[in-house]
């Protein structure tokens, strides 16, 4: 093949490190490069291998540092790399635990069935919420007007002699049943009742 | 006869002809059915000389139950335990002890059982005059269509576009009295609440 013999030339004029080369550390010779010319020779002289000649040449010890420290580089990243595919694996591959559910899955809060929703409370009427007004106002009317507070809270009207302010009315709570007596006025019905009686007329 | 320009051609004259048979039926429908000797009745009573008293007893007994009221003028029933398909209010208005009007309404839009409704008014008021013959069809009824009786008195079952039903029961002149009065009274309002605000607009 004609490929394997251009780089066995390579290799033998020292232009393309052999794998003994590589695994020392040295530095790719290159043309002109100081040594390139003499590596075969000083490997065959004995050097130690893992360690670097005494009388190396400046230019080899800095090329032989930056390629220690480009191969730490690469083994901490691929490293790295090896860990990050590992933790992929490992939870992609993990058994999902009844526990952990992702987000739009969690299960909704339990609902108390007994307990009363928060807006379902029907807030005070406003008849009691003023007649509580009236009475709070009659228990802190002064009992020199001639009249005790116990006795104001049982409903009998003022007397326009004994008390200067004249009482709150309080609106009458609507009866359920009509009452069959009572006064019945003759125009309380305004238009638009009257308007919404006659659209079905 | 000399005959109109505009009736010169024979397209216009169709047209003419088809406006005003069109003319003919609307004023036919909406013009109420010719009075009638019988006398309308709502729970064994002659409505329109049942005072205010008398009618709520027998409304009470028919199994209608007093709802709190906000006009003087108005008594409101709940009226589901009298077991009038779709109806379950009921609504009474009165001028002094006079009785106006009374108008059972259905629950809500798409009431449910109004056909039954309208094969019993058939069944016991006839057909109304105003209606085509798919009145008691199934989805039929929309509109408006009324029973005439002696005093002046009607009957009006409505049906809205969305399905709610009313069915009122009316003296017409004390509606129409009623209705003038309570124009005067919003006129007289209005006069006085402009003269009372008349600085800040």
């Amino acid at each position: 093949m004609a490929w394997i013999g251009i780089a066995q030339d390579l290799v033998a004029d020292g232009l393309v490190p052999t794998p003994s080369d590589a695994a020392l550390g040295l530095p790719t010779p290159s043309v002109g490069q100081p040594g390139a010319a003499n590596q075969t020779s000083r490997l065959a002289a004995g050097s130690p291998v893992g360690k670097m000649p005494t009388s190396a040449p400046r230019g080899d010890t800095d090329a032989a540092s930056s390629q220690g420290l480009g191969r730490r580089i690469a083994l901490a990243l691929g490293a790295g790399f090896v860990v990050i595919v590992a933790g992929v694996l490992s939870s992609g591959s993990k058994p999902r635990s009844s526990a952990s559910f992702p987000v739009h899955e969690a299960p909704l809060p339990a609902v108390n069935p007994t307990a009363a929703p928060p807006l379902a409370s029907p807030r005070p009427a406003a008849p009691v919420r003023d007649r509580a007004v009236v009475r709070h106002r009659k228990a802190s009317r002064p009992s020199s007007l001639g009249k005790s507070a116990a006795e104001a809270d049982d409903g009998a009207a003022p007397t326009a002699a004994g008390s200067s302010a004249a009482p709150v009315p309080s609106e009458p709570a609507p009866s359920p049943t009509p009452a069959p007596s009572q006064p019945v006025p003759v125009k309380t019905l305004d238009l638009q009742q009257i308007r919404d009686f006659e659209r079905n007329l | 006869m000399p005959r109109p320009p505009f009736l010169s051609s024979r397209s216009n004259r169709i047209g003419a002809a088809l406006i005003a048979l069109a003319l003919t039926k609307s004023t036919a429908w909406a013009e109420s059915p010719g009075s009638s000797d019988t006398v309308l009745r709502l729970f064994d009573l002659e409505i329109q000389k049942a005072g205010r008293d008398e009618l709520r007893a027998a409304i009470r007994k028919a199994g209608g139950t007093p709802k709190p009221s906000k006009n003087s003028s108005i008594d409101n029933f709940a009226v589901d335990a009298i077991g009038l398909p779709t109806l379950t209010a009921l609504e009474v208005v009165f001028r002094g002890n006079d009785f106006v009007l009374a108008a059972y309404h259905s629950g809500g839009a798409h009431a449910s059982g109004d056909e039954r409704l309208r094969k019993m008014l058939v069944e016991k008021y006839g057909m109304p005059p105003s209606a085509a013959k798919n009145f008691t069809d199934p989805y039929g009824g929309e509109g408006k269509y009324t029973w005439s009786f002696a005093n002046g008195m009607k009957l009006v079952y409505k049906k809205s576009f969305f399905g709610a039903v009313d069915l009122t029961y009316v003296d017409q002149a004390r509606f129409d009295t009623v209705k003038k009065e309570a124009a005067d009274t919003d006129r007289e309002d209005t006069r006085k609440q402009a003269r009372a605000k008349s600085n800040a607009f």
